[in-house]
């Protein structure tokens, strides 16, 4: 019953009333007629309800595909259509259905919903979306709600229609698949590259004085004839170049809207660059690592290499269930919101009794305490939790807080306040995170083969006071010839400059920006000091500036030329 | 078998609920002297078992449904 | 799969309602123009500014509240100027008059929509609706309109009959249940007719039956997450005493051996510490 039934309704009784009371006809004709009228709307809608509701039908076409699963890709707009249909011939209530869409996505340009009048016996609606971050999708169904043409009752209940998608990581295509320098004798396989160093390979690197022990079918005969001493031919030697990627996946770098987290600027920057490298022939691998520890993906090439990395990217960026919190009033009104959006009907008194209550006397700890035992029914039920378990979720503050906010995650909200709080996590974090980042070091050391770049995406601003823990591993890897570089995202999207610390005007968020722009400047400056000492090469910013950085390495380890790490 | 034996056993006990009321209500309303007290008690008591029978039919209802769907997801 | 046929996706399905009726404007005129008239008719002893001040003031609440400010009106009307025992309100006339302002009241709430709509305008584009309506100007799409005629006269028929059936009921009610100066004549011959008191205790059985029989059938409508949490839900509230008592144990002693551990650890610190040998110069 809406408000405007009941102030309807308020009149009407009092009326009848005083009509009896005061034994005036027109007046209790009057009011009686009214409530009789509210009476029978009741009844009507209550009969709608039954019948119509249950006689809705829903398809829903993602990107044209009508499947329950199915893959999408970060950054790319998403065509969604969704056709109702009844096969019962109703009796004009207004429905208005609403395709719940999780955070993951934003609507464009139309609306996710739609008011129809259930006589009708089909409609559609479009609209497209954008998917902001890679990692699980899930659109859960549709929220109706129904209200008769005169608005005196309203019901919502929710239609499960899940469909559940892996997305992929967006990605830019980069440089030229197959660089050539010169123009070469013979075409070397692809992914395999002429690097500068003595070898076996068919290009001439350079002519030097026989030595004891020189094959004789080197030797250059008219060369030594002209010089009058024995010369040897040394060649190029062709060898792959293995670009192995290490992603930190630590709470740090999860926080944060989707697409806006530096995970999803690092997932960028390194499907693109194993792009460019997979279509010049490189194998690309991969180390990921989190609090949950480390988890490697094999190098591999060609398409399916890619998609597989690409995939491994997209499990790896599916938000793992949150770090226990301390329970909080927004918390519980979070997840009670998002309850009562996904499960209305789960939150109908009728069903979900709260037990006779004497304390707290306060009306209003009263009522936090009967949402309390609600959302703790729902969440039960959701999770399969035996009635002692519901009610512990009740009296037990950290047990609820945990369940609320896998709660919360679980239906699609990113890690912001209230699913976890920002707490000051810097120090001890920055220690976990160098100690783990150097083992991934040293493995993928020992796995190693000749010549490989090592990209490293890691939230490191955040540690540079912990960075002397980092610095052994990368010696060991720059001692065995290998590169390293680091993308280090800003959480502003932007590169540290001069021109970026620039206040523009007096506004709070400009104020605001411009401070965390001088912060992360001067922690980039030391980072890049510290990396430069070691001849590694650092980028601040998770753009297309980073994905160049990049080639550039690996441009460098293809002709085995040496450069000092440089700084972008 | 056991849900509709509750079920019947509900809807019994709603059907004494209610002839127990009526009783109760003829107590309260007899011609003679009415007898306001006893009926009190009887309609008191016609209350608790008209609980007691929808509570039971409620509940029998609800494990129908659990135990259909269970079936229906398990038939295909 | 049954697809249903794109043939009969209803193009306009996603305007809002106040765009796709063509009789929009002619509505909206014809609800505030039902409105000031019949509360003109109301309180004729009163001035004639005052008059316009409240239905001004009625009108304007319409956007928000609806027909109630107007039903409260005439409510008022009633009780200060309708006599007591008044026999002007009984039989036809009587059935006529509410039988128009249930209707007025309607008719407002069915076109709240249209009146929010046209409550977000400029005053001056009402005025200048009001104008074209009767300068004959509203652009009328006349297949539109055509398509929507059987649709709105479906509507009325249906809100009469739902009116005529609302009231009528009422007026048997009324005439049936015992009011105030016919009760105490009831009440004795009930007592002198035993007859009429079990028909009496039969109706308000026969009533009770009626609503639970209801209820149980709305009752079916449960989905199987609403049975499993009833059942659950049940099974709490018998057990609640029972069951709260063991979980408020249980976090009793997972706080004791909690401060029993941290107790212990500050033991084994003090002892560490007393081993310590003392410092010498």
């Amino acid at each position: 019953m809406t408000g405007l039934a009941r102030w309807l309704a308020l009149p009407g009784i009092a009326g009848l009333s005083l009509g009896i009371l005061r034994e005036q006809t027109g007046l209790m004709l009057l009011s009686l007629s009214l409530l009789v009228w509210l009476l029978v709307e009741w009844l009507l809608f209550t009969w709608r309800l039954w019948f119509e509701l249950r006689h809705l039908k829903f398809e829903r076409s993602v990107n044209g595909r009508t499947e329950d699963s199915g893959i999408l890709w970060a950054g790319r707009s998403v065509a969604v259509e969704v056709r109702v249909s009844s096969s019962f011939f109703g009796m004009g209530s207004i429905v208005r259905i609403r395709d719940v869409v999780p955070e993951n996505m934003q609507v464009l340009d139309q609306e996710n919903d739609v008011t129809i009048r259930s006589r009708i016996h089909s409609a559609v609606f479009r609209y497209r979306a954008i998917v902001l971050g890679a990692g699980k999708l899930r659109l859960p169904g549709f929220r109706i709600v129904m209200l008769d043409r005169q608005g005196f009752f309203r019901a919502e209940r929710f239609i499960p229609f899940p469909q559940s998608f892996r997305v992929l990581p967006a990605f830019q295509k980069v440089g030229d698949p197959q660089p050539l320098v010169k123009r070469v004798n013979s075409q070397p396989q692809h992914g395999i590259h002429r690097l500068q160093r003595s070898g076996m390979g068919s290009e001439l690197l350079e002519l030097r004085e026989y030595a004891a022990g020189d094959p004789p079918k080197s030797i250059a005969w008219k060369v030594s004839a002209r010089r009058d001493k024995l010369m040897t031919r040394q060649y190029e030697s062709e060898v792959p170049v293995r670009l192995q990627l290490f992603v930190d996946g630590s709470i740090g770098t999860r926080t944060g809207g989707f697409g806006l987290r530096l995970l999803d600027q690092m997932n960028f920057v390194a499907a693109s660059v194993a792009q460019a490298a997979i279509s010049a022939g490189d194998p690309v691998g991969a180390m990921l690592f989190d609090e949950r520890g480390l988890r490697r993906v094999p190098a591999a090439t060609g398409d399916r290499g890619f998609h597989r990395l690409l995939d491994a990217l997209s499990e790896f960026s599916v938000n793992p269930a949150p770090i226990p919190d301390r329970l909080t009033n927004r918390l519980i009104e979070t997840a009670l919101g998002v309850a009562a959006d996904q499960f209305p009907e789960l939150l109908d008194e009728r069903v979900n009794h709260v037990p006779f209550l004497l304390f707290p006397i306060s009306p209003w700890a009263h009522r936090r305490l009967r949402e309390r035992y609600r959302l703790a029914a729902v969440i039960a039920l959701l999770y399969e939790l035996s009635p002692a378990k519901q009610l512990q979720l009740v009296s037990d503050d950290p047990l609820m807080a945990t369940y609320a906010q896998h709660f919360l995650s679980q239906s699609g909200m990113s890690w912001m306040e209230p699913v976890i709080s920002i707490r000051n996590r810097g120090f001890h974090d920055g220690m976990a995170r160098m100690e783990i980042l150097s083992s991934a070091l040293a493995r993928a050391v020992s796995q190693a083969k000749d010549n490989e770049v090592f990209v490293v995406f890691a939230d490191l601003l955040e540690c540079v006071p912990s960075l002397s823990h980092l610095m052994p591993a990368v010696k060991m890897v720059l001692a065995r010839h290998h590169r390293v570089a680091f993308v280090c995202p800003s959480p502003t999207f932007l590169r540290p400059t001069v021109e970026s610390t620039v206040i523009r005007s007096l506004a709070t968020e400009d104020l605001l920006l411009a401070a965390e722009q001088i912060r992360t400047r001067e922690l980039a400056a030391r980072l890049q000091f510290e990396l430069r000492r070691v001849g590694a090469t650092v980028s601040i910013s998770g753009e297309s500036s980073a994905i160049h950085l990049v080639l550039g390495q690996m441009s460098l380890a293809r002709t085995g030329r040496m450069a000092t790490g440089g700084v972008r | 078998m056991m849900f509709w034996i509750r079920e019947i056993v509900g809807w019994v006990l709603v059907v004494a609920a209610l002839v127990v009321m009526q009783m109760g209500l003829n107590f309260a309303l007899s011609s003679g002297s009415p007898k306001i007290v006893e009926a009190s008690v009887v309609i008191f008591a016609s209350l608790g078992l008209l609980r007691s029978g929808i509570l039971l039919i409620r509940i029998s209802t609800a494990a129908r449904i659990c135990k259909l769907d269970r079936q229906h997801e398990k038939s295909p | 799969m049954n697809r249903p046929d794109p043939s009969v996706v209803t193009p306009t399905v996603l305007e809002p309602t106040h765009e796709t009726s063509q009789f929009g404007g002619l509505l909206i005129i014809s609800v505030l123009a039902s409105a000031a008239g019949i509360l003109f008719l109301l309180a004729p002893h009163m001035g004639w500014p005052l008059r316009f001040f409240l239905t001004a003031i009625i009108l304007l609440t319409m956007k928000y509240w609806g027909g109630v400010m107007v039903l409260i009106a005439v409510q008022a009307d009633l009780f200060f100027r309708e006599p007591p025992r008044s026999a002007n309100f009984q039989g036809a006339t009587g059935l006529l008059a509410v039988f128009l302002i249930v209707t007025l009241l309607m008719f407002i709430n069915r076109n709240r929509e249209l009146l929010k709509h046209a409550a977000s305008r400029p005053l001056s584009s009402i005025f200048g609706l009001i104008v074209s309506a009767f300068k004959g100007e509203i652009v009328f799409d006349s297949s539109k309109a055509v398509r929507q005629v059987p649709q709105m006269l479906g509507a009325i028929i249906r809100a009469i009959a739902l009116l005529v059936g609302c009231v009528f009921v009422s007026q048997i009610l009324l005439n049936t249940l015992p009011n105030r100066r016919t009760f105490n004549e009831d009440l004795r011959g009930w007592m002198l007719d035993e007859t009429s008191v079990l028909q009496c205790s039969l109706l308000l059985s026969g009533i009770i039956a009626a609503w639970i029989v209801c209820h149980e059938i709305f009752w079916r409508q449960l989905t199987r997450d609403q049975s499993r949490l009833y059942l659950r839900s049940v099974f709490l509230t018998i057990h609640h005493a029972d069951l709260r008592m063991i979980v408020r144990g249980r976090l009793h002693l997972r706080q004791k051996s909690a401060l029993e551990k941290k107790e212990r650890e500050a033991a084994a610190f003090s002892c560490r510490t007393e081993n310590l040998p003392e410092f010498r110069r």
